[in-house]
């Protein structure tokens, strides 16, 4: 059943109750891959404990076994950072799921790690208040993944990341330690905890709680969808936006690939001769946008947008931003899987980068959809695969390295949103030195001396500089863990 | 010969050392130099501080003169952001990002270096609209206090490879490492701006304002309650900037409401000159100010508006000066050293901020209380003690930097028996 010892497990079942460890086979491969289904490997216990307290208490059995444990909410992660590197249990927090207070007058909340992240906009809506960091997942994430992997969204480019969302974390240390991070003011006293833990990717401890920011809704809110004949004026009126500080609250990007599997799935409607779609959101009170909307039509025409619709009425904002959301979905009705990149660039560096990755995507015969968050120059080339065709696979890891390489030639990075994972654990030599390495990791020995916590996560196995994993993932092939 | 001559007779040939009433002065010209400095305080174990204005806090330690490294290293308008070393002037960077019509979203004193403000994430008057400092940096490269070279970020405005470093650094008070550089966000100049300030005998009254102009604008930059004994009376300040048609109208709405308060309102006109005196007057920690004790307390909005003065005795409420920079949720409390509070009232604060899931941090003491610091900005916490140590001996093993906050020795003199 596991490698762990029965005393180990009866002692996990009588601190969580027996309903709540789950160790069969069957069960355990539901668990073996978040959203990246390149990577997999099952862990060898699943625990779902019901409070913080309980957390605590596996965590200090697993802190006496030595035994590495990993958070887990809804699996909807991009870089396999749940992926059971050295074995062990994953800690599901999906029974701690209650938003236990809303507090408008601060206005904050105050949830488990386990809220799912739309929950928590729909329990704040009757406040005017909302959470600002919404990533496409935002209907299954929960706030705890959020966390560790400081997740983005849309509304990112105007409200910030999940770190300028935190005030406060109640975390479980790798000992077993309960301890509050913060507080409903958001201040710290010489070091900056939650600023460390927000984005850790599970690897200083657990997240339990959190306090977080709402913000209040705005007073109007107005969405538009620009169609562009040409690639690079859509990725030039990008950086246009941006540099004339019109401060859109969303301004999201779509080639013609996307557009046509979006209107294949959900019916959208998107012109199917454009070249590219922007989706442009503005925000704020009558007065201000106004003048923003006449600013951003007059850039728009500027740069020769053929058609500028405005969503007239709430339903049809909503019906955009869900084609906008269930784009990587809607290529599951062209091939099973993809392999998202995550990379961020300047803004100015747009369409030179789209060119190179249309490129590459020519140069390894791959099918290569954009969908991403153009206000922040956060790329998603999403290339699309068959796991069943190991060529292909190889085809299209080759081409995510060239598209890595090519990001970070322009002054980018590696990840935006989604975090380093395993998935780009290996690249990361790429952007550090060996010394800048080891520097980072001394961090996670502050939290966790031990190597507990999320193991294998973030660094590479191989840290010389500028060398990077050929073909398959090297700790995946070391480990001994499933590939594809 | 003490440690520290030995130390500045080593780089006497290399680098300038120049003198003055608060000891010996060395100028890092570069980098490299402070690269070169913090691996030779490594060996020598001499304890190294950033030339702030102020004196050092320990004997022997050798004050660092950063001014030099003043460079801007990139300067992207179109993206808006800035890459700039720590030792440049805030008037410095302010003046270059004006030849673009940009600026920096919080102002400080002209003559602070960016690097003080990064140490201690120096509040703003413009946090109430931008937040903290943290918020505005993208990238940033440091020297760790065993004399490791790194960096995280760049000039991209979102990133998540690998552990944010620079959240180690800023606001850690110099105690891990020295930052060299940073990436900024910047913002362009608005359109419009305007200043309103508030005068009233009662803060409640000052309070009950606030929270009215809080649903009558959406464009508040600056906003703030304060009263210091040069002003008398309770003040809020507060700046609208942003598109002209809105900050003309939000600006119309606080005329309105100040007649119907019959309140008297005087509207500034914040020229640059006149920000700059603004920001300097309620700079507390800022080195040419005199000898005070500066707290503050970090608390939730509410509890903040609901503040029990009480707490403080007549005399101690009259000599305070305050401020609260509305939305930061934060008070600062001032009392120059004659006027400083016993310890009791003091730790009843510190009691009550406590209650209330909150902090008080000592910002700045007279030189004749400095114990203060180490009593009131020790972490308590015995989890996050044990990470503050641990991350000192990760990153500054031979404590070259600044020091940690110790509890006082057992059987310590009380915050006043010195």
């Amino acid at each position: 059943m596991s490698n762990l010892s029965s005393r180990f497990i009866h002692q996990l079942e009588r601190l969580v109750g027996k309903a709540f460890v789950l160790g069969k086979p069957e069960v355990l491969t539901t668990y073996e891959c978040d959203a990246c289904v390149l990577m997999k490997a099952k862990p060898d216990l699943v625990v779902l404990p019901g409070n913080t307290q309980e957390v605590a208490e596996v965590i200090r059995l697993c802190h006496q076994n030595k035994i590495p444990f990993i958070a887990r909410g809804a699996g909807t992660g991009l870089s396999g950072g749940t992926l059971p590197m050295r074995g062990g249990i994953f800690i599901g927090l999906s029974r701690m799921n209650r938003i236990l207070e809303i507090n408008p007058d601060n206005r904050t909340a105050t949830v488990e790690a386990g809220v799912v992240n739309a929950w928590l906009n729909r329990e704040a809506r009757p406040y005017n208040l909302f959470y600002a960091p919404d990533p496409s997942s935002q209907g299954a994430c929960t706030l705890g993944g959020n966390i560790a992997e400081n997740a983005g969204g849309i509304h990112c480019v105007k409200y910030g990341v999940t770190v300028d969302h935190i005030l406060g974390l109640e975390v479980v240390t790798p000992q077993g330690e309960i301890v509050w991070l913060g507080g409903t003011h958001g201040h710290f006293k010489g070091v900056n905890w939650v600023g460390l833990f927000v984005g850790s990717e599970g690897t200083f401890g657990i997240v339990t709680k959190a306090i977080v920011r709402l913000m209040p809704m705005p007073e109007t809110t107005r969405v538009f969808l620009a169609t562009f004949d040409r690639v690079e004026n859509a990725t030039d009126a990008v950086a246009a936006i941006m540099a004339n500080n019109i401060q859109p609250s969303a301004l999201e990007f779509m080639d013609e690939f996307t557009i046509r599997a979006v209107n294949q799935a959900f019916n959208t409607g998107f012109p199917e001769t454009s070249q590219a779609v922007l989706l442009i959101e503005i925000d704020g009170t009558t007065l201000s946008i106004e003048q923003a909307e006449q600013n951003l039509r007059k850039l728009l025409e500027r740069f020769e947008a053929t058609q500028i619709q405005q969503a007239e009425t709430e339903t049809e904002r909503t019906r955009l931003w869900k084609a906008r959301k269930g784009a990587v979905a809607a290529y599951g009705r062209i091939l099973p899987a993809f392999y998202l990149h995550d990379c961020v660039i300047p803004r100015s560096k747009l369409t030179e980068i789209l060119k190179t990755i249309q490129a590459i995507g020519q140069k390894y015969d791959v099918i290569i959809g954009n969908v991403f968050h153009a206000g922040d120059g956060n790329l998603h080339p999403n290339i699309l695969l068959d796991p069943d065709d190991p060529a292909m696979v190889q085809r299209v890891l080759a081409a995510g390295e060239e598209m890595i390489r090519a990001c970070l030639a322009v002054g980018g990075v590696l990840s935006g949103e989604h975090g380093i994972g395993i998935e780009k654990s290996e690249f990361m030599p790429l952007m550090f030195t060996e010394d800048e390495l080891l520097v980072m990791q001394r961090l996670k020995s502050v939290f966790d001396p031990d190597q507990l916590a999320n193991p294998e996560k973030i660094f590479p196995t191989r840290s010389s500089c500028g060398e990077t994993r050929k073909g398959l993932p090297h700790k995946l092939v070391q480990t001994g863990a499933g590939w594809i | 010969m003490t440690v520290s001559n030995t130390f500045l007779a080593a780089l006497s040939s290399h680098l300038p050392i120049t003198s003055s009433e608060r000891g010996p002065i060395l100028v890092v010209p570069s980098v490299e130099d402070l690269h070169s400095v913090i691996r030779l305080a490594n060996k020598t174990k001499t304890p190294l501080e950033p030339d702030l204005g102020q004196a050092t806090t320990r004997p022997n330690a050798v004050l660092l003169d950063l001014s030099p490294l003043n460079r801007t290293l990139s300067y992207r308008p179109e993206e808006h952001l800035i890459t700039i070393e720590s030792g440049i002037r805030i008037d410095q960077l302010a003046s270059t990002l004006e030849g673009q019509d940009q600026r920096l979203a919080l102002t400080y004193p002209g003559d602070r270096s960016l690097l003080s403000v990064l140490g201690n994430e120096q509040l703003s008057l413009q946090s109430t609209r931008y937040g903290s400092l943290r918020q505005w940096v993208v990238g940033i490269h440091a020297i760790t206090g065993d004399g490791h070279l790194i960096h995280y970020g760049g000039e991209v405005v979102k990133n998540v490879t690998g552990y944010d470093m620079g959240k180690l650094f800023i606001g850690s008070h110099h105690r891990f490492g020295l930052i060299t550089s940073v990436v900024l966000k910047v913002l362009p100049k608005p359109e419009m701006t305007r200043s309103f300030l508030f005068h009233f005998d009662e803060l409640d009254h000052a309070l009950r304002l606030s929270q009215k102009l809080n649903q009558l604008v959406s464009s508040a930059e600056m906003f703030s309650v304060f009263r210091t004994k040069s002003t008398f009376g309770w003040q809020v300040l507060l700046s609208l900037s942003g598109l002209k048609t809105v900050v003309q109208t939000e600006s119309d709405r606080v005329h309105q409401e100040a007649q119907s308060l019959n309140t008297d309102l005087q509207e500034l006109f914040l020229a640059p000159q006149a920000v700059q005196r603004w920001t300097h007057k309620l700079d507390w920690t800022h080195p040419e100010e005199p000898e005070a004790l500066v707290i503050r307390v970090a608390l939730p909005q509410k509890s903040l508006l609901d503040f029990p003065y009480r707490i403080f005795s007549d005399a101690e409420l009259k000599n305070a000066d305050m401020l609260i920079p509305m939305h930061t949720q934060q008070l600062w409390l001032r009392w120059v050293s004659v006027h400083v509070p016993p310890g009791e009232t003091l730790e009843a604060l510190k009691r009550m901020v406590e209650s209330q899931q909150g902090f008080i941090e000592v910002m700045r003491v007279p030189a004749a209380l400095l114990h203060l610091m180490d009593q009131y900005n020790q972490e308590t916490n015995p989890v996050l003690s044990r990470w503050t140590t641990s991350l000192k001996q990760q990153y500054d093993p031979h404590g070259i930097l600044m020091p940690v906050p110790q509890a006082p020795a057992i059987g310590g003199a009380s915050p006043y028996g010195a």
